[in-house]
This record gives C-alpha cells, sequence and structure tokens, in this order.
C-alpha cells in the first residue's frame, strides 16, 4: 500500500522541502487530534505537528543532551526565572511573556494571545473529556481545582451542548490564572513549583483560540475545525480516511525555536499491521515509518546512560466495577489479584517483551517509579506495610489469601486489553497466574481507542482488570508523573503527595513522600505494576528518511517536524 | 550578610575584609542610633508617599507601633487592577532605576478578599540616606506613576 502524493515543491524560508509527503502507517487510530484531549504518546506525536504549547523539548543526537529533556520555551519568549521577573518573591507567581509573531491559521492569521493560553487551560475542566494530566493542574494552580468542580456542578449534563460549556468556561475564571494583556499571562500558584514549565509544555495545555467555543471538546465536529500554530496543519478529512497535515501557511520558521518544516505533509494511514509487518513494509519503501506501534531497528544493548523508563505495562484495577457483584471494590480481592501476580509471571512477561520487541528493555516491575527516578527503590515492603490508618484491617488488608483459595468473586473476572502490541500475551498470562490463584478471568480484546475509552469511563463500564500502560510526560523530577496520576480511587495516597509537591526546595523529604504514597497506591492495589521498559534501538525507518530525534515527552518517539526526506531515494 | 555580599563562587578575602570593616562601622555608629535613624526616615518616606498616592495606596502598616519598619510598600497606580500587574510594577521599578538611579524592589504577598496577590513597589531608606533624598526619590516615584497610570 502505498499513499505517496507528489505535490509541487515548496520553499519555507532558505531551505528546500521535500516534494512527496512523509508516509506513516500504524494500528489504531489517533486518540484525539484536539489538544486537550491529547494523552497518549502517538496522539502527542501527531499533535506536535500542528500545537505549540508555552513551553516544549527539542531533539538532539546527544543522548546525554539536556535539550529533550529540559523545557524550553516555545510560544512563551522565555522560561521565567528570577532573574527575568518571571517568577515572584515568593515563587508562587509565575509571568509568562508569548512570544511575538506567532499566529493562528485562521482567515486572515491572527496573533496568538494570552486569552487563548487562559482558554486553553480553562478547557482542561470540561466536564466531557478531562484529561488524566488534570492533578498536575489542580493540585498547582490555585482555584483551579475550584474551577474544574464548579464546571462539573453547572453543566451535570453528561451530553452537554457547546454553548453550554462556553458559558461556564467564559463566565467563570481560574483564580491563580489571568491575562494581563495580549501578551502576559500569570500563573499563581498553591506553593512553589519546578516542574510547572513541564505541566505548561503538555498539548492538552496548549492555547485554545476563541473559534473553540463553538465545539465540545474533542468531537468529531471539531476534528474538522481545528486551527494549528505549528508548522503543519490538519486537513480536513472524513472520518475513516487517511489522515492528512499540510504546511501551515500562517507558521514561520523564526517565531518556533523547537520545531521545523522540511516536508510538504505527513500522510496517516490507520489499519491491522504488526511490528513484523510495518518492518517488512518500511523495508521496501512503502511507507517511511510506523506509527502507534514499536518497529524499531537492530537492538543496541543496554545503554549507557540512563533511559528514561516507562510503566509498560502494568494492570489497573477498576475499583468502581459493578461487574462480578461488585468484586474489585473489595481491597481484600484486589489484594489476590496483585499477590498473584509474582516473580515468575513478572519475569515471563519480560520475557515475552523482548522477544516480541527486541528494541525495547525491559526490567520486572514492583513498583510505580522506574529506576532513574526520584523515589525509585529496588526492593518493596510487602503490601500493607506503611498502611496505619484506622479501618485498614477491617479492609482486610492483613489476610493474604493462600494459593489457589481465590477469593470469593461471583463469575469470571473481565480483563480488557487493547490490540496491538504485546497486551493480549500480557492479558493471557495474567489471566492464567490468576487462574492458578482461584481467581476466574475472562480476557476481552478492544480496538486501542475503544480501550481508552473504556478506561476513562471506568465508573459506566463493566470491566474488573485492564493491561494499561504509563509513559512519563516529563523526565526530570520523576516521581510525580508516576505516582500522582495514579493515585486516583486511593485518597490515601493524597497526604504524602502533598508533602511530596511541598518539599520542593527538600528533594530527600520529597523523596520519602513518593515513596510512601506510591507505597499506599501498592496497598491499596489499585495498580499492579508489570514491567519497566524503555528503548534500546533507534526507530527503524525508511533509508530516505534524515533527521530523526527522539523525544522522551513523546515517550521516544521520533519528532516527526525534524524530519527530512532525501529526494535521491 | 555574608551570604548576601557573596552567595555563591570563590572565597573573595577583599568582600570578607569589607565585612569586617562595615561590622566595625556598625558597631561605631551604634546598632540602636542606626535603627532610630532608618526608622525615622522611614517615617518621612511613608509620609511623603501618603501624600503623593493617598493613604489607600499605602500597604505597610503605620498605625501599629509595634510593626514599625523602614520598608513602606505602596501601589503606585491608580487602577486597582494594577495591583496585580506585575509587569507594569516590574517596568516601573526598572524605569526608577536605569531612567532616575532610583532603586527600589517590588514585592509580592496575598491580600484577604482580592482575586490576585498583589504586586507593591517597596522602597527602604538607609542609614546613609536623607530626608532631601527621599523627598526627591518620591517626588520622582509619583510623577513616573503617573505618566504610567
Amino acid at each position: 500500500m502505498t499513499t505517496v502524493s507528489p505535490t509541487v515543491p515548496v520553499r519555507q524560508g532558505a531551505a528546500h522541502i521535500s516534494t512527496t509527503a512523509l508516509r506513516l502507517a500504524g494500528p489504531g487510530e489517533p486518540d484525539h487530534l484536539d489538544p486537550v484531549c491529547v494523552a497518549q504518546p502517538a496522539s502527542a506525536q501527531l499533535a506536535r505537528l500542528s500545537t505549540r504549547s508555552l513551553f516544549g523539548y527539542v531533539g538532539d543526537p546527544d543522548p546525554l543532551s539536556w535539550r529533550p529533556v529540559t523545557p524550553m520555551a516555545d510560544l512563551a519568549a522565555t522560561v521565567p526565572s528570577i532573574y527575568n521577573a518571571g517568577i515572584g518573591a515568593s515563587h508562587r507567581s509565575i509571568v509568562v511573556t508569548l512570544r511575538p509573531g506567532v499566529r493562528w491559521d485562521t482567515t486572515p492569521p491572527r496573533a496568538v494571545t494570552a486569552h487563548d493560553v487562559v482558554r486553553g487551560l480553562k478547557r482542561l475542566g470540561n466536564p466531557v473529556y478531562r484529561p488524566a494530566a488534570l492533578p498536575y493542574f489542580t493540585s498547582m494552580i490555585r482555584g483551579m481545582a475550584e474551577f474544574c468542580a464548579g464546571y462539573v456542578a453547572a453543566v451535570p449534563d453528561p451530553n452537554p451542548s457547546a454553548a453550554q460549556l462556553a458559558a461556564y468556561q467564559n463566565e467563570y475564571d481560574i483564580a491563580g490564572v489571568f491575562a494581563l494583556d495580549d501578551e502576559t499571562v500569570v500563573f499563581e500558584l498553591t506553593r512553589p513549583a519546578l516542574d510547572l514549565p513541564h505541566l505548561l509544555a503538555l498539548p492538552c495545555a496548549a492555547p485554545a483560540p476563541v473559534e473553540y467555543d463553538a465545539f465540545v471538546p474533542g468531537s468529531p465536529a471539531l476534528r474538522s475545525h481545528l486551527h494549528s500554530t505549528g508548522p503543519y496543519r490538519p486537513v480536513a478529512t472524513e472520518s475513516g480516511e487517511q489522515l492528512r497535515w499540510e504546511p501551515n501557511p500562517a507558521w514561520r520558521a523564526e517565531t518556533d525555536p523547537l520545531r521545523s518544516r522540511y516536508l510538504s505533509g505527513v500522510e496517516l494511514t490507520t489499519g491491522p499491521g504488526s511490528p513484523r509487518e510495518l518492518a517488512q513494509r518500511i523495508s521496501a519503501g512503502e511507507i517511511d515509518l510506523a506509527w502507534g506501534i514499536a518497529v524499531t531497528g537492530p537492538s543496541g544493548g543496554e545503554p549507557t546512560h540512563d533511559p528514561a523508563w516507562a510503566m509498560d505495562p502494568y494492570l489497573l484495577l477498576n475499583t468502581r466495577s459493578p461487574h462480578a457483584s461488585a468484586a474489585v471494590r473489595d481491597v481484600v480481592v484486589r489484594r489476590a489479584i496483585a499477590s498473584a501476580i509474582d516473580h515468575r509471571v513478572r519475569t515471563a512477561l519480560a520475557e515475552i517483551a523482548v522477544a516480541a520487541e527486541p528494541g525495547w528493555l525491559a526490567r520486572v516491575a514492583t513498583s510505580l517509579i522506574p529506576p532513574g527516578n526520584d523515589g525509585h527503590r529496588s526492593e518493596h515492603p510487602p503490601l500493607g506495610a506503611t498502611v496505619d490508618r484506622p479501618g485498614a484491617r477491617a479492609e482486610g488488608r492483613e489476610e493474604p489469601l493462600a494459593t489457589g483459595a481465590g477469593p470469593d468473586v461471583d463469575g469470571a473476572l473481565i480483563l480488557v486489553h487493547p490490540r496491538t502490541g504485546i497486551a493480549g500475551s500480557v492479558a493471557r498470562v495474567c489471566a492464567e497466574a490468576l487462574a492458578r490463584a482461584g481467581i476466574a478471568v475472562r480476557c476481552v480484546e478492544l480496538a486501542d481507542a475503544e480501550h481508552r475509552r473504556v478506561l476513562r469511563d471506568a465508573h459506566r463500564e463493566r470491566w474488573d482488570i485492564a493491561v494499561a500502560s504509563r509513559h512519563p510526560e516529563w523526565s526530570q523530577l520523576g516521581g510525580r508523573v508516576f505516582v500522582q496520576p495514579l493515585a486516583e480511587g486511593c485518597p490515601a495516597a493524597g497526604p504524602p503527595i502533598a508533602r511530596a509537591l511541598d518539599a520542593v526546595a527538600e528533594p530527600a523529604r520529597a523523596v520519602v513522600a513518593w515513596r510512601e504514597a506510591e507505597q499506599r497506591i501498592l496497598d491499596n492495589a489499585a495498580v499492579v505494576p508489570l514491567l519497566f521498559r524503555a528503548p534500546c534501538a533507534p526507530p527503524l525507518v525508511n533509508e530516505r528518511i534524515h533527521g530523526i530525534l527522539t523525544l522522551p515527552s513523546l515517550a521516544h518517539q521520533v519528532d516527526l517536524t525534524a524530519l527530512q526526506l532525501d529526494p535521491s531515494v | 550578610m555574608g551570604d548576601y555580599l557573596q552567595s555563591a563562587g570563590s572565597a573573595s578575602i577583599a568582600r570578607g575584609a569589607a565585612l569586617a570593616k562595615a561590622c566595625e562601622i556598625w558597631d561605631e555608629i551604634g546598632r540602636d542610633r542606626i535603627q532610630r535613624r532608618a526608622l525615622g526616615l522611614g517615617d518621612h518616606a511613608r509620609t511623603r508617599i501618603a501624600e503623593h498616592f493617598g493613604a489607600e495606596a499605602m500597604y505597610s502598616p503605620g498605625a501599629d507601633e509595634r510593626l514599625r519598619s523602614p520598608l513602606v510598600a505602596f501601589r503606585p497606580f491608580r487602577s486597582p487592577r494594577d495591583a496585580w500587574n506585575l509587569r507594569k510594577v516590574h517596568e516601573y521599578t526598572s524605569r526608577l532605576e536605569a531612567e532616575h538611579r532610583i532603586w527600589v524592589r517590588w514585592t509580592e504577598f496575598d491580600v484577604p478578599g482580592s482575586p490576585h496577590q498583589h504586586y507593591a513597589a517597596r522602597v527602604c531608606p538607609h542609614v546613609y540616606n536623607d530626608t532631601a533624598e527621599i523627598d526627591h526619590a518620591v517626588a520622582v516615584m509619583a510623577r513616573l506613576a503617573a505618566e504610567m497610570s
């Protein structure tokens, strides 16, 4: 299947850009193109084509370079500091001045303003599609939690109209985010925070033009009316068609320090395909690069530097599931499930992962925080070791189940997993281990997009266990990115998380608090870590591709805006 | 004070000697005398600022003797919304330094009932200042604030 579409050569600044489009192919669909809904690394890779945030990262061929892991000014003119009056004396006031000359691809092109930044952050609180990153913002920005709670209360309709959503956003403000003028945004924090630029580098925190008020976030209607600030812009297509991006005429290279544009376009063809099949198509010249699935070149072995590990995969237990007489709501059952996944099971999973995707390292995971991050520890106390709150015994925490006995579960639990990657094998191995422990499980394969949806709507869906993965959104101060998003449904983790965030100037104290929060989440047994994984080989690409740079913030996927195509190949 | 003189880098013997001399002069003048003079200059500055900017622009408490200090924080601009315009307050203090060689700081703090933190200009007369300098500085600050308002 070839998707080459010849176009007229275009010149962008001094650099020629290719006459053919970049051809991507992979299984599944992007979860969303609306920036506020972008959560998966594969979607973030596409979002980078057309979405710019206040801060961002840039790739570097040097694996030890600071540039891919340190937030740099993107839409912002500079990174705020005490030296440029961007951070106040209390370290709780952050002033961001926008870079001049950045425009939306509206007709006519219009400047990106501070009001667009505020609107983008307000959209985070929408009750229709709340990003997984929202807890970062509600715990950091003054008034964000109240704004989001008020949003839900004001718009209780499960299928609200765009007008209802816009009415709330335009009537109420986030107390700690406001535009001083068209070029200046002020953030007031609940506590000093070193990682605010990382948060504001997320695609979901990108500015939103006023035109988005006419659409429900993530809706199909908005997909045809997206506006771009990046070097490319999505071409309106019907559902099911090939997705395409074309050069954004409003983008100017001199206003974008983090991206380039050498391509005449980008095309994404989705459809079934294993890593092996995609690798064959890349080698045959049918496509340039795989999308949404790891297809790597020969393994380089253990990296000489500390890679950015992901928790991939882990088991997520649905603490709100009504299925099987709500068995998984019982911590005794959850702990029995966690206990059934022992070291032998994890070792078997690691062998499966390395065999299926040899370009990725795999290590057995018994903790949430991977190696190389603040708070990681290789040895963990047993479940329940740090539980000291009243009622822990009453919840059955101290009665481990004998192997094979099994808890009292009414029928088979449902284990959902996505179709792509090693998730199916992981589900099968875990189901077998649970069966040995006396817990019957039925595996259900879902299309990737459907899998993401049922995980997001856990309270409405009848599933008990899910195979999931977590790639860090940023690579510095890493305890937070693995612990805080996984603390949902575990109130006991709240106090240590707050202590960790408060200890920004005392890293040793923060580490202790992150570890305590991690242990409480593990004790709650709603998350069962399986493997840590990190790439040890570059992505496999067609020989005509140059400028391959990967970004940890994209789960080590290629920065598409840096790619060049060799016209002679 | 040592941290203030040099918070990082290689030790400076010259600065150490300067610190020793400063302490010597400090003790020679007497700490009580320095405090009395600083507080007196602070009172003078507070009075002048209230005259030019209005009592409602003052943040630093003057009524309670126990909270007396030479630090005087005030809102320089007429619009109440400018109280949380850090950018404008920063420009104000920067222009005072660049155009008039008057060095004041800006600072921020929570104010009950306000939707945002307030940003204030803050002057602090020192023992080596005199009332004429304060009168001149406050007059310049008032002119610049009026221009920027």
